[in-house]
């Protein structure tokens, strides 16, 4: 998808973002506990995640060596942009206190976002 | 923009040891498109325990270990697993968490299919439901095996029987050579074995004292298989 395409989603997804509902019910729900990775930097998206509650920070740099670089925000599509870009998470995500995040495969996501487009 | 090389399910060479060799050109394409590949470093991890599965890990190079946590924070090894293998099945179909957490042994490349898509799957290839059910039914069978040998055996025939398993799973580096294509530190082994580092390790070298075994710098070397098996108490 090309970066303008990207952007169009991105803002639309980001406009019907009440709309969440249907897939916050339709995804997988999965509880993290302190200290689990939910993804590493250098993977490609199996789909995007949804943070409904807990603290998850993003850190990135060579194993041992991580940094955090940002909090992630409750109820934001996390790893829209690498899933559309077919690119790699730019950090991983690790989880500080127990969090619930909901899960939506690629396919799913793509076939909403190619609606857009 | 950097894309990552896919694995294609076709002329994957891991596919004739798995559930998914005998689908059919169609379901294949579909298959690679649909799925995703990651190449997991040493010690990341897959899946934890205790979580929900969001879809089915076939692993395409490489060596996983399967294990459980136990309240003080020592593992159990359940399950090693080796390319074709397929990891967090029994949680998705019996809709349960996982009741293992899953670890890369050494830097491996492992595709993702969701759920959605793997029950895709199931329903369309008629052939799937039953090999599903015959890796099961493997799969107890050796766990079967593992209760049956934790209950009953000393830790000696144990680590026998685990290294000859190891042999057997993962095969050896050259033809005859002997010297096991698996790498575990001592730790991993007695996690596997259901005992203490500690015992390994002299285990280990009661082993090397009896020419039982030999080590080529980390790896083990199997010297008389006879005797190792004999020891093993195993019947087969």
């Amino acid at each position: 998808m090309d970066r303008l395409a990207q952007q169009k989603v991105r803002d639309y997804f980001e406009a019907v973002a009440l709309c969440w509902s249907e897939w916050i019910s339709s995804g997988t729900h999965i509880s993290f506990r302190p200290g689990q990775v939910i993804f590493y930097q250098g993977h490609v998206p199996n789909g995007v995640y949804i943070l409904l509650s807990g603290d998850v920070v993003a850190s990135r740099g060579e194993s041992g060596r991580e940094q955090t670089v940002a909090n992630i925000p409750l109820k934001s599509l996390i790893g829209l942009d690498p899933l559309l870009a077919e690119s790699e998470y730019p950090y991983s995500a690790i989880v500080q206190s127990e969090a619930e995040l909901v899960f939506i495969p690629r396919d799913q996501m793509l076939a909403a976002a190619g609606v857009v487009v | 923009m950097k894309r990552l090389p896919k694995i294609d399910c076709e002329h994957c060479d891991s596919r004739k040891d798995s559930v998914f060799n005998g689908l059919c050109h169609i379901d294949l394409e579909t298959l690679s498109f649909k799925k995703t590949c990651n190449v997991y470093k040493k010690g990341q991890v897959i899946f934890y325990e205790g979580n929900r599965p969001a879809g089915l890990y076939c692993v395409n190079q490489g060596k996983v270990k399967v294990f459980k946590l136990g309240k003080i924070g020592k593992e159990q090894i359940v399950r090693l697993a080796k390319p074709g293998d397929v990891l967090g099945y029994r949680a998705l179909l019996g809709e349960e968490v996982y009741s293992a957490s899953a670890e890369a042994l050494e830097d491996s490349t492992i595709c993702f299919l969701d759920k959605k898509n793997f029950y895709e799957v199931l329903k369309n290839d008629e052939n799937m439901p039953v090999r599903m059910m015959q890796l099961l039914c493997h799969e107890l069978g050796e766990a079967e095996n593992f209760i049956q040998s934790l209950a009953q055996k000393p830790v000696r025939e144990r680590l026998a029987e685990v290294i000859l398993i190891l042999k057997r799973k993962y095969g050896t580096e050259a033809a005859d050579s002997g010297v096991l294509a698996v790498s575990l530190t001592r730790e991993d082994l007695a996690n596997l074995v259901g005992t203490a580092t500690e015992t390994v390790i002299r285990l280990l070298s009661d082993f090397k004292d009896q020419k039982l075994i030999s080590f080529e710098g980390r790896r083990l070397k199997i010297m008389n298989s006879e005797k190792l098996l004999q020891l093993s108490g195993a019947d087969y």
